[in-house]
Parts: C-alpha cells; sequence; structure tokens
C-alpha cells in the first residue's frame, strides 16, 4: 500500500520547501514527485548543496537517491528536534502560524502600553518632565508594537 | 533609568527583534 510522507527540501541557497511524496512502507522507497524534484535538479544545476528529509512521528529521516525521482528512507540516521532546538527555530525563523501568535503578543504588548501611559496619566498628581517623558514613551512604544503586530499578522 | 525609557528600550528591542525574525521566518519558510 502506497501512502503519503512529508518531505522537506532545503537548499545552501537558503530553501526550505516542504510538499507530500509517495511512500513505500515494504520497501521504504519515496517517490518524489514533480514539483520537489524539479527543486532538485534546479539545485544540482546551479550547484547549490541541497539536502532531502522524510517526517515521520517526529524525527526526521536522511533520503538517499536510489534513481532519478526515488529516494531510499535512512533510518539509521533518524533525528528528532529537541525541545531547545525546536524553541530556537520558532523563534529565529518562525512559520506562518508562529508569526501570527507573534503579532499578537505584540499587540498584546501595545495594549500594556498604552493602559501603562493612561493609568500613569490617572494618577500622576504633579506633571515634571520626567512624567510627560515616560508618557510620551509608552504612548510611542504602543504605537510602534501595534504597527509591528499588524506587520506580523500579515498573514502570508 | 525612569519607567519610559525602560520601556523606551524593552518595546524597541522586541520590535526589532520581532520584525527581523518575521522577514527570517518569510526566507525560509516559502511553503
Amino acid at each position: 500500500m502506497t501512502t503519503l510522507i512529508k518531505v522537506t527540501f532545503t537548499s545552501t541557497a537558503g530553501e526550505e520547501i516542504n510538499g507530500q511524496a509517495h511512500f513505500e512502507p515494504m520497501s521504504e522507497l519515496v517517490t518524489l514527485p514533480s514539483r520537489l524534484l524539479e527543486l532538485v535538479q534546479r539545485a544540482r544545476a546551479a550547484g547549490d548543496g541541497h539536502a532531502l528529509v522524510a517526517h515521520e512521528d517526529g524525527y526526521r529521516y536522511p533520503l538517499e537517491p536510489v534513481e532519478v525521482g526515488v529516494y531510499q528512507l535512512d533510518r539509521s540516521r533518524r533525528h528528532r528536534q529537541t525541545l531547545l532546538e525546536q524553541a530556537w527555530k520558532a523563534v529565529t525563523a518562525p512559520t506562518k502560524d508562529q508569526r501570527q501568535q507573534s503579532g499578537r503578543f505584540a499587540h498584546t504588548l501595545s495594549a500594556a502600553a498604552l493602559i501603562g501611559a493612561s493609568v500613569y496619566v490617572g494618577f500622576s498628581n504633579v506633571w515634571t518632565l520626567i512624567a510627560l517623558t515616560d508618557v510620551l514613551c509608552l504612548l510611542g512604544v504602543g504605537a510602534a508594537l501595534f504597527l509591528v503586530g499588524t506587520v506580523l499578522s500579515k498573514g502570508d | 533609568m525612569t519607567l519610559g525609557l525602560f520601556a523606551l528600550i524593552l518595546g524597541g528591542a522586541i520590535s526589532a527583534f520581532l520584525l527581523w525574525a518575521d522577514r527570517n521566518g518569510r526566507r525560509v519558510h516559502k511553503d
């Protein structure tokens, strides 16, 4: 029975493309779809280093070429990202969903800054230059974080 | 350090980092 397996193509050009490929569980052969095969051929033609890995149960398996478009799953070199690796990747190279969550975080901080400025105005009895600067800084930070949140929530 | 200056530095650093991470994430994940 043929099933589908998630495959990730990465290259030294900085690309990371995900796709689904046909997988034969008995022979453990992965047949790439034409879209991923084109990427491999383009990377080879350009002289870029590239790698293909398959994902199964949270593990990453390197794919070894058998023939054109057909790869063998290498179970001896399976690798799973540790929690710290996943957290680092989520922070430095977030996916679309993670970027949107970061946008919500920025909007929350923006609201906190605006509420902080309002409370400051409400409870400040003496208006010194420092108090005025504090309120203006909080308002500025609130506006800046709101704009950053809208950029991150773009969704594409 | 006043509250405003602290908020400005922290908010600015968070904003700059989030924008950099956003750009890096869009570059890395093209799917």
